[in-house]
């Protein structure tokens, strides 16, 4: 007697003698192959292991020395995580990939230094930490039926929380940096207007110009930008810049031209 | 150990946190690091008003 193949042990045997003619009308390059089905096999595992473990948190009310263990090793590769991306330039295109979270990153124009990775990082996975814990498994958002496995799902809990973070930190460096010098200060106090008692008018001066000007990359333009404002001659501005009457001419025309192609794009959309 | 009688720690090392890749760049932050960012995120919790667990 002819060998009979065996049926899956859940399908019926006539059902089985179906599939295994059918398989074999399938052109190989369509079936997974073994590395593939064991990745697979590895992942369905993986999320498995992922619900087992939730399961155990939420009847221990996601608190306590359990939770904490979770807590810290899911920090670790968190931090692991975001901190390489950050290292490698890679953070602001990860953010943009997520839904929702185009708008308002700006680059700084430069790498992240070491110190700035740990303090941003860090700020970035408490709150994914506390969001992740209190919005998504108190709320069982992440269901292993989803696809996601949990370190996935709470690494883009970190993309959100990092681009909070970022813009609030972006917007502090970049209102520190453009006027970098004690003759900036001057001119920004004069052109700010306000008398010297109406701290909160100056204050309120002082933001609208940071913002203005922080979109003028050029420190020389941002400068002859300012003298205007003042309403110094371009004679003057090329003699306090060291530069040609025409120069200035031009520079300033060629800003108000780059102004006038991009008006507040991005406040618009905010 | 749980209902199950597994460690935490077992669980964890079986989920999607354990797999290769994903526990050695667990392994490139200290414990010490991430338990100082665990209790950040706690206190970000008490300072919120939100409930605090853990």
């Amino acid at each position: 007697m002819a060998f009979q193949p065996e049926p899956e042990p859940d399908l019926p045997a006539r059902l089985g003698g179906a599939l295994q003619r059918e398989v074999g009308a399938v052109p190989l390059w369509w079936l997974p192959s073994d590395d593939e089905a064991t990745e697979q096999a590895r992942r369905v595992d993986r999320l498995a292991a992922d619900a087992d473990l939730v399961t155990t948190l939420a009847l221990a009310g996601y608190q306590g020395a359990d939770y904490d263990l979770f807590a810290t090793e899911l920090s670790r590769y968190g931090l692991a995580v975001i901190g390489a991306w950050m290292r490698q330039g890679m953070i602001l295109a990860k953010c943009k990939q997520q839904k929702g979270l185009h708008a308002g990153l700006r680059s700084i124009g430069r790498g992240f230094s070491p110190d700035e990775v740990i303090e941003l990082s860090g700020e970035t996975v408490a709150a994914a930490l506390r969001h992740f814990r209190e919005d998504v498994l108190m709320r069982n958002k992440w269901r292993p039926d989803g696809g996601a496995t949990l370190r996935t799902f709470f690494i883009g809990q970190c993309l959100f929380r990092f681009a909070n973070v970022y813009k609030r930190w972006e917007g502090e460096i970049r209102r520190s940096s453009i006027w970098t010098s004690t003759e900036d200060e001057d001119l920004l106090t004069a052109l700010g207007g306000g008398s010297p008692q109406d701290v909160e008018r100056q204050a309120i001066n002082r933001l609208i110009l940071d913002d203005r000007f922080a979109r003028i990359k050029n420190p020389n333009v941002r400068r002859a930008m300012v003298y205007t404002a003042m309403e110094w001659t371009q004679q003057q501005i090329a003699v306090e810049l060291g530069v040609t009457e025409k120069a200035v001419e031009r520079m300033l025309a060629n800003e108000r031209a780059r102004q006038r192609q991009s008006p507040d794009k991005s406040r618009k959309k905010a | 150990m749980n209902r199950n009688g597994r460690s935490i720690r077992t669980m964890v090392e079986r989920s999607s946190l354990g797999t290769p890749k994903a526990a050695a760049a667990r392994r490139t932050i200290s414990a010490e690091t991430a338990a100082r960012v665990v209790a950040r995120s706690k206190s970000i919790e008490r300072t919120s008003g939100k409930k605090s667990g853990g």
